[in-house]
């Protein structure tokens, strides 16, 4: 309601504005009878006679709807774009079956996506497709390596899930491997940005050039019957929750624990948790793995003093002295560590063991001895296991480190590099290597 | 009624045989005016527009503000006004019949440039606002502020507004020139005046210069 103290301020509005408001000039009077006169000899209808601004305004109006509308569509039409679930095929000899896919152990197989998107399998390498979405798709890697390109995406969700660990992409190129019988996972980012979920509730952010190596202790239907009696407590709070993550730079790599999967046992008395006793096959494995997924180095290490180094290498399993060879390089204990992995080399020739030793012990002589010697192993390494799990890393450490003393070998390795891992970590070092010689 | 100012001079007209001479029409009564304009003389015409479109064109800018709206309007008046002009029952009621038909068409174009100022602040307002601010100089400031509050207005409730406390009418007549009951008026009238309050109260400035409008009248009362 209006106060009636109002009154004189809506009657000086009222004034003001009769005051400001201009009286029609005799200008305005003569040209609106010669429009009015012309309209009406021309005959037009009333609306007709508004002056053609009006006109002038419609298209600017019917411009700015137009291009609304056209927006409007265009927006609509992306986002049903979007909502459309991706779509793929499989390139390369790969056999399928159901939505489990096997690459050829002989040749790469690719994953092309319909949002150009693409997963490289590595030889042999097993994966399904748990599901495509418009968002991403759903990836189990069962066994192997892949080289991931995800095309980046404000909604884009990619989730590849190895063992127990869950690696979740928006947009970035990545390297994964997944060893299943080690329970080893390795990812290599090149760009963008992963997340990796480790049981129980840890994440690490992984970005551009880092690179992280996680350790699962492996499943417990690769134990015996009298292991699985022996150890099911343990089992059940260490199973595949427990992982360890370490990570760190390409260049400067921190090498993390690996765990191996059940071993056949050394002899002497077990100080395992459970207990492991005797060296018969039959008997649960030691604990050196799980000590080691949980950090215990030097645990390892003087568990195996105490029962002797000799006969542990000359007795213990492949992932046991693996777990003693990673557990000595890790408290610095060189030579304890290459002593263990010669002995696995010996012991266990020709097996994948065997050939992934040739890698550690390239990784363990850049530490001692130097390049010339950590070469000879990763030569050896790359002779035996041209598509073993490690042979990308291989490959790039030994272009590095012959990057300065022989350009024409690393110009070698650099092309074969780029000819099978086009988009890997070390993707950009090998371009140069290759530039340098066209110039 | 509000009275419009009268021209004065020399008109051309023409005589039976179609020749053109000069006299003085202002002095020529409304009724007349009307008839001669039924018969569709053009002098009667001419005079018709320079002796009403002054008040017409002050009705409509109280109402619609915008210079180009009135003069569209006015010209969408008198084309109204000559068409119908024969069948004006009491020729000398031609000022009547010409505002009736100004506040018809006043109420029809305030509606239309409701709907128009709608579109033009949806599309358009982002680029004329640029072109808009280089006129919007100082000495305009206060009947643009003016044109801002009448703006805010219902159509409706501006023409109430406008045609009692500008032209004086009463609010029967409101009522009668608009087709609407007495109830409505009033209460329409109410609202106005509510509304055109809260805009002057929004705007400081305005507010400042109405305020000293008042104090000066009272001051002047005063003395």
């Amino acid at each position: 309601m209006r106060h009636k103290m109002d009154e004189p301020l809506v009657h000086a509005f009222v004034a003001r504005a009769e005051r400001e408001f201009d009286a029609i000039t005799q200008e305005q009077l003569d040209h609106g009878w010669q429009r009015l006169r012309q309209a009406r000899a021309a005959g037009a209808p009333v609306r007709h006679v508004r002056e053609e601004r009006r006109l002038r305004l419609l298209p600017w109006v019917a411009g700015f709807t137009a291009a609304g509308l056209v927006a409007l569509l265009g927006i609509l039409g992306y986002r049903a774009f979007l909502s459309q679930p991706l779509r793929y095929t499989v390139e390369g000899s790969a056999a399928r079956e159901g939505n489990a896919i096997t690459a050829s152990p002989h040749a790469a197989s690719r994953l092309l996506f319909s949002d150009d998107s693409r997963i490289v399998l590595g030889a042999s390498t097993r994966l399904t497709v748990d599901g495509v979405d418009a968002r991403g798709a759903r990836i189990g890697l069962l066994d192997g390596a892949i080289d991931v390109f995800v095309r980046a995406r404000a909604n884009g969700s990619w989730r590849f899930l190895a063992g127990p660990f869950l690696v979740r992409v928006q947009g970035t190129a990545f390297h994964l491997a997944f060893a299943s019988s080690r329970g080893r996972l390795a990812l290599q980012t090149s760009s963008g940005q992963v997340e990796v979920f480790a049981p129980p509730g840890r994440t690490v952010a992984v970005g551009p050039g880092e690179s992280l190596e996680l350790f699962a202790t492996p499943p417990p239907s690769i134990a015996t019957p009298a292991h699985t009696a022996a150890t099911r407590d343990r089992e059940t709070t260490t199973s595949a929750a427990d992982a360890r993550l370490a990570l760190g730079h390409p260049r400067a790599a921190v090498e993390s624990p690996r765990r191996r999967g059940g071993s056949p046992p050394v002899g002497g008395p077990p100080s395992s948790p459970a207990g492991s006793a005797g060296a018969s096959p039959t008997t649960p494995p030691l604990a050196w793995t799980e000590w080691l997924s949980q950090g215990k180095f030097s645990r390892v290490v003087a568990d195996a003093e105490r029962r002797g180094i000799d006969e542990v290498i000359a007795q213990a399993g492949p992932a046991d002295m693996a777990a003693l060879a990673d557990a000595a390089r890790y408290i610095k204990r060189y030579s304890l560590s290459r002593q263990v992995l010669l002995a696995m080399r010996s012991r266990f020739a020709a097996t994948e063991s065997a050939k992934d030793a040739s890698f550690f012990l390239g990784r363990l002589a850049e530490a001692t001895s130097g390049a010339e010697s950590a070469l000879k192993w990763y030569d050896t390494y790359l002779r035996e296991a041209p598509r073993g799990l490690y042979t990308k890393e291989a490959m790039g450490r030994e272009m590095r480190l012959r990057g300065a003393s022989s350009q024409e070998r690393a110009r070698q390795i650099a092309r074969q590099y780029l000819e099978r891992f086009p988009q890997g970590p070390e993707a950009d070092l090998a371009r140069s290597l290759v530039g340098s010689s066209a110039e | 009624m509000p009275t419009s100012v009268r021209r004065t001079g020399p008109l051309s007209a023409k005589d039976d045989a179609g020749d053109v001479f000069a006299t003085e029409f202002s002095t020529v009564d409304d009724a007349s005016l009307a008839c001669a304009g039924a018969k569709g003389e053009a002098w009667a015409e001419k005079e018709i527009w320079y002796r009403f479109a002054p008040m017409v064109y002050a009705l409509l800018q109280r109402a619609l503000g915008s210079r180009h709206d009135t003069e569209d309007l006015l010209q969408e008046v008198f084309v109204r006004v000559f068409e119908r002009l024969r069948t004006l029952q009491d020729p000398a009621a031609l000022r009547s019949f010409i505002y009736s038909i100004a506040v018809r068409a006043l109420n029809e174009g305030l509606r239309q440039k409701s709907i128009r100022s709608r579109l033009t602040s949806l599309f358009l307002t982002p680029f004329l606002r640029s072109s808009v601010a280089h006129v919007d100089f100082e000495s305009r400031d206060v009947l643009r502020r003016i044109e801002a509050v009448l703006d805010k207005m219902h159509p409706r409730l501006r023409t109430v507004f406008v045609l009692r406390r500008f032209d004086g009418l009463e609010l029967m007549e409101i009522a009668a020139r608009l087709d609407l009951s007495l109830a409505t008026v009033k209460r329409d009238m109410e609202k106005a005046q509510n509304s055109i309050v809260r805009s002057i109260r929004a705007d400081d400035r305005l507010c400042a210069v109405l305020e000293s409008d008042v104090a000066r009248r009272a001051g002047e009362v005063g003395r």
